[in-house]
């Protein structure tokens, strides 16, 4: 017999809306997430962040060094992992709230995305900076695994926290937890 | 040490009852779940990242796709990680050897061999769940597994997987691929 738990599953259909970024996002893994408490796991030993440079949507090159001095939430998603659809909302709310406090947000998106890339953020009315990784380097480097992955670095660009998949990124403890890095 | 076996035995009577029932397991810090994609829905998403339409139709015909969801059940901060090892799997046909699962190595093998554009394998990558990983609490990953069998093959799955260095199994008995 099959158990049956409260699902953390993707729906059929937002997978789908994965398969075609025209299509509306109808996913079942916020009502999960909001269930569970909102953790990060401390990262050991604080290592070094590897620095890197990437192209925003407009071709501009970033470098993440360039935000040394603060705070910086570091983003892996693509616009076809459900989970990565499923958190961008409450990152535009979190960032609605964090750039004020001086910190900053860089959603990479893992692969070439082209046009769907755009379709997307238009859809979520995201307002924070988003570079392409089209070659998965940098995620790799950074030592992303799997979509949805999170990094906050400090001041000095070490990585002091990682969530593995999706989560509810305006969550109070989230926000408390992030500020508590400026020190 | 391996723990004691649970055996979750589906409903096999047919295949649409079974995609419309995804297996979950929640045990020993284990959160899964899975179901199996249908070939039209395998195309439609592996197209859609760049594949040439006969690899799509490759994906489609020999992987035998199922979408998962697999992290750690504990909720508290200071519990154990979870660690899951794909290459520690075993896929059983019907009347067949246990074999391992197809990983992520196994198909940028594959790829590189069939000249599929770096984009759409790179987007294949990334969309299967990961061959080794380690949750903390709360933390989980949303993947493809791809379990290397002829459509409509019934199969069972043994899991396995680490918390704190005691090995967990279960067995999943009954599954199908798509038709």
């Amino acid at each position: 017999m099959r158990a049956v738990k409260p699902s953390f599953f993707i729906s059929r259909r937002a997978l789908l809306a994965g398969a075609g970024a025209s299509l509306a996002l109808h996913a079942a893994i916020p009502t999960a997430l909001a269930a569970s408490p909102m953790l990060m796991q401390a990262i050991a030993g604080k290592p070094l962040a590897p620095d890197f440079t990437l192209p925003d949507l407009d071709g501009n090159a970033v470098r993440f060094a360039s935000h040394k001095g603060q705070v910086v939430l570091v983003n892996f998603w693509a616009t076809w992992c459900p989970p990565c659809r499923a958190e961008i909302p409450s990152m535009e709310r979190a960032w609605q709230k964090l750039e004020d406090a001086g910190v900053a947000m860089l959603a990479i998106h893992v692969g070439g995305g082209g046009d769907r890339i755009w379709e997307f953020l238009a859809e979520f009315n995201v307002t924070f900076p988003v570079l392409i990784d089209r070659s998965s380097a940098v995620s790799k480097a950074w030592q992303t695994i799997g979509l949805p992955t999170t990094f906050i670095a400090d001041a000095e660009g070490r990585k002091v926290f990682r969530a593995i998949g999706g989560r509810e990124w305006d969550h109070p403890d989230l926000i408390a937890n992030i500020l508590a890095v400026r020190g | 040490m391996a723990m004691a076996l649970t055996c979750i035995a589906g409903p096999i009577n047919s295949a649409a009852a079974q995609a419309a029932e995804p297996v979950r397991i929640e045990r020993d810090g284990l959160k899964l779940e899975l179901a199996s994609m249908d070939r039209d829905q395998v195309r439609a998403f592996f197209l859609a990242r760049g594949f040439p339409p006969k690899d799509a139709e490759h994906v489609a015909q020999t992987a035998c796709l199922y979408r998962s969801a697999i992290g750690s059940a504990f909720t508290l901060p200071q519990a154990p990680s979870v660690s899951v090892a794909l290459s520690d799997w075993q896929v059983t046909p019907a009347g067949g050897k246990p074999q391992a699962t197809k990983v992520r190595e196994h198909w940028e093998g594959a790829w590189k061999e069939r000249e599929v554009p770096q984009d759409a394998a790179t987007a294949f990558y990334w969309s299967l769940f990961p061959t080794e990983q380690t949750f903390a609490p709360t933390d989980y990953n949303w993947g493809f597994l791809t379990f290397g069998l002829a459509s409509g093959t019934l199969f069972d799955l043994a899991i396995f997987w680490r918390t704190d260095g005691t090995e967990h199994t279960a067995k999943i008995e009954g599954l199908q691929c798509a038709q």
